[in-house]
């Protein structure tokens, strides 16, 4: 018996954070520091920060297939050939094996889930682009009526961006608009010449327009609180999706998971795919969770008075959905039959590009893993819309490589020595748009199809609505009126209406956030509100959608509840 | 830690063990096998002739070497191996046929053993074939966009849009060398660690575009 008893005590934790990527990272972080003993669960194989990062260092002529997609891997990474580039050969081994780990789609519904699973997520392939969302962003969902209201408002969040902007290191130009509200930024990148061009017509022809530096969570000018975690200075390299041996972006490996490690109070287990979180009925509390060791297959119970879910959106959402008990029938915390409903995303391949003539004498130095952002101005302020909300742009300029000779005809001495010089200028803006919340966008769990680990397999049900269609008509004609007014020619519009929701890789809203327990999965602190000892804080929680990347906001909202969390446990509430 | 200690983790990189997972491991072995035995894997010896000398007369040597010494042969071997739909993989095979049979029907010889000139020439006619054969699928193409269009139900997708040979063989050509280290490094400039990034820099004259 006793040997029972000292088992359970070793499997005993404070917290457990269910997920090691961007939001996972953070709970940990806060968590070990606020003096909580942690236990992180990773479902993935471990990435050791620098020595995890096979491609980091090597030149073009290193890769067997100079970065082309094999048909072995376009045929087993199925969901992310859709992205056209996940799968490439740089970076193809951070991202999940779609034949291993398959999911479903109903007819003409289909959902692009690109995943990360080992050590660190999506947190070593992230986008970067790190911004604050506005005040507007918090409130349209009540005042529209589209959803539910948000449980918090901006200043909520404000103080907690200032924070984990600080920490991270975000780069980016201080521009007092109220769309896009300023941060602790660390100086920003530089445009080259033909997007300050750019951004002096645009924003003269047309005004309450703004062209302003990509802000981006990369190391321009490091504190001495960045050097303590081993991170540099970004190199310039714009590798970054291969993994930063420098540490130079953002990343669970570079920041979160070294400043936990520092406390002493982490574990950190990869391999350990979370099947369900555990339920005391008499409690009518969470006791822990159960894990399948994903190699072995070996089943094993892990127990604290804390749980945070930050597996990502749809993986944090599948793991409640299976949490079945006599209290929750459809899944923990699942009163509203909201769970797994209102998926969103953020809509792009719509915008323009094309060429400039002149500045032929200008050129750049060094590879900026970054561009130009024009911050959302449809729907703000006096302009009104045929639809809601509104959409921003990233973009930028440069001037054409050698892969120009596709397009050109000629071989031989003079086509190679044409191609051995800089092309000439093109440039483009992408649009970005928010997505609204439709209780038909859902996930459901297969009732008979299970995966290898005998877990039921996510069936995706989700297409874009009427209100992004009208917004993409925008998103093309805008780029290509500001491109032209930028002195751009042969500017060529698009909008692909072919892509699925999850293209952006910013899935959200399957269990979000709401005032009333009828209508939402999790309360103002990112509690479940009916399991006040269970948090989630990753896409899944998101009421609403923005038009801006939505990581930064992941991580505000972690650091927000993780300290909640520890207040509430000192207090003996939880 | 400054600066300066985060630079030398990176520099031991170099020596550090590194575990792929399994797929990563099996589809290196292609680029590992060819340069080891020196062997061509998908092409006879005669076609990986026929692909180094079509390829040289593509990018050739001039101030700087060209595809033969960057071995591009080599890379298009691997690539149309392990990154070719079986569909193209033959159209590729049928291209240096073709090649081969335009050069006997001119001079009566196999295209390797043709001078720089004549070389030339054939690849000439090649560049006109594929002209020709995208302009015969122009309409095809451009009827398939109209969503449930006749030509769209009816034609099977391959049939619509394939890439003629030639327009594959210079995709390859221009990929293998200016990715080569030659490609990269000689004929381009390659800085593998910018350090820094300056938005406005004015040309100097003969300056070479950047490798990526």
């Amino acid at each position: 018996m006793n040997l029972n008893i000292d088992a359970k005590k070793d499997m005993t934790y404070d917290a457990i954070v269910v997920g090691s990527g961007i939001s996972g990272g953070w709970a940990a972080k806060e968590l070990t520091q606020k003096g909580l003993k942690v236990l992180m669960l990773e479902r993935g194989r471990d990435v050791k920060h620098i020595e995890g990062y096979p491609t980091a260092t090597n030149n073009p002529w290193d890769f067997p297939h100079r970065g082309r997609i094999t048909t072995m891997a376009a045929e087993e990474y199925w969901a992310n050939m859709r992205t056209g580039y996940t799968a490439n050969e740089e970076w193809r081994h951070f991202f999940e094996n779609d034949k291993e780990n398959p999911y479903l789609e109903k007819p003409n519904r289909k959902v692009d889930w690109i995943r990360g699973y080992h050590v660190g997520g999506r947190s070593l392939m992230w986008g970067r682009q790190s911004y604050r969302w506005n005040k507007e962003d918090f409130m349209a969902n009540g005042k529209e009526g589209i959803g539910v209201d948000w449980p918090i408002r901006y200043e909520d969040l404000a103080p907690w961006y200032t924070y984990v902007e600080t920490f991270a290191g975000i780069s980016g130009n201080k521009d007092g608009l109220d769309v896009l509200p300023d941060g602790n930024y660390l100086p920003p990148m530089q445009m080259n010449c033909l997007e300050k061009e750019a951004k002096k017509k645009i924003e003269k022809a047309f005004a309450g327009r703004t062209v302003t530096m990509g802000r981006t969570a990369h190391l321009t000018a490091p504190k001495q609180l960045h050097y303590d975690l081993g991170r540099a200075a970004c190199q310039f390299r714009n590798q970054c999706m291969r993994g930063c041996p420098y540490g130079a972006y953002f990343s669970t490996q570079s920041a979160t998971l070294p400043a936990a490690v520092k406390t002493g109070r982490l574990t950190l287990r990869p391999d350990s795919i979370v099947s369900e979180v555990l339920y005391d009925e008499k409690k009518g509390k969470a006791t822990g969770v159960r894990v399948i060791d994903q190699n072995t297959k070996e089943v094993r119970e892990y127990y604290a008075k804390v749980i945070f879910l930050n597996a990502s959106a749809f993986a944090s959402t599948s793991i409640l959905m299976n949490s079945k008990s006599h209290r929750f029938p459809n899944g923990m915390g699942n009163d509203s039959d909201q769970l797994g409903r209102n998926i969103m995303d953020h809509h792009l391949a719509a915008g323009a590009a094309g060429t400039f003539d002149g500045m032929e004498d200008q050129y750049y130095y060094g590879r900026r893993a970054n561009g130009v952002y024009i911050p959302r101005y449809r729907n703000w302020g006096k302009d009104k819309r045929d639809y809601v909300r509104g959409f921003g742009y990233q973009g930028g300029a440069g001037r054409g490589g050698w892969n120009r000779g596709n397009g050109m005809e000629g071989f031989g001495a003079d086509f190679k020595e044409s191609l051995t010089k800089p092309g000439g200028w093109t440039m483009s803006l992408g649009g970005f748009g928010e997505m609204i919340a439709d209780p038909n966008n859902r996930m459901t769990l297969s009732p008979d199809q299970k995966d290898k680990w005998g877990l039921p397999i996510i069936v995706f049900d989700a297409a874009y609505g009427e209100n992004e269609k009208k917004m993409r008509i925008d998103m093309m004609n805008d780029a290509a009126e500001m491109l032209e007014a930028a002195g751009i020619k042969n500017v060529t519009p698009y909008n692909d209406t072919t892509k699925n929701p999850g293209i952006g890789i910013h899935e959200m809203g399957t269990a979000r956030m709401g005032r009333d327990p009828k209508t939402s999965i999790l309360n103002a602190h990112n509690q479940l509100h009916t399991v006040k000892n269970v948090f989630n804080t990753d896409g899944a929680c998101m009421t609403s959608a923005s038009c801006v990347n939505p990581s930064l906001t992941y991580m505000a909202l972690t650091a927000r509840a993780a300290d909640f969390a520890v207040k509430e446990m000192k207090k003996g509430t939880l | 830690m400054n600066r300066r200690d985060a630079l030398m983790r990176v520099a031991a990189l170099a020596g550090a063990t590194i575990s792929l997972p399994a797929l990563a491991d099996t589809l290196e072995a292609s680029a590992a096998r060819r340069t080891l035995t020196g062997k061509p894997l998908f092409f006879t010896a005669d076609q990986d002739a026929t692909v180094a000398e079509l390829a040289d007369t593509i990018i050739p040597t001039t101030s700087t070497p060209g595809a033969k010494a960057a071995k591009v042969n080599e890379i298009i071997d691997v690539i149309v191996k392990d990154c070719y739909k079986p569909d193209d993989q033959q159209r590729f095979l049928d291209g240096l046929t073709q090649t081969n049979k335009l050069s006997q029907d001119a001079y009566g010889k196999a295209f390797v053993q043709l001078d720089p000139a004549q070389r030339i020439e054939i690849v000439k006619k090649l560049e006109a074939d594929d002209k020709e054969r995208k302009a015969q699928m122009a309409p095809a193409k451009s009827a398939a966009k109209v969503e449930n269009s006749q030509a769209d139900l009816q034609m099977p997708e391959a049939k619509k849009r394939y890439t003629p040979f030639f327009t594959m063989l210079k995709d390859l050509t221009l990929t293998g060398y200016f990715t080569s280290e030659i490609g990269a490094t000689q004929a381009l400039e390659y800085v593998a660690v910018p350090g820094r990034y300056d938005g406005c820099v004015t040309l100097k004259p003969g300056q070479k575009a950047w490798a990526i």
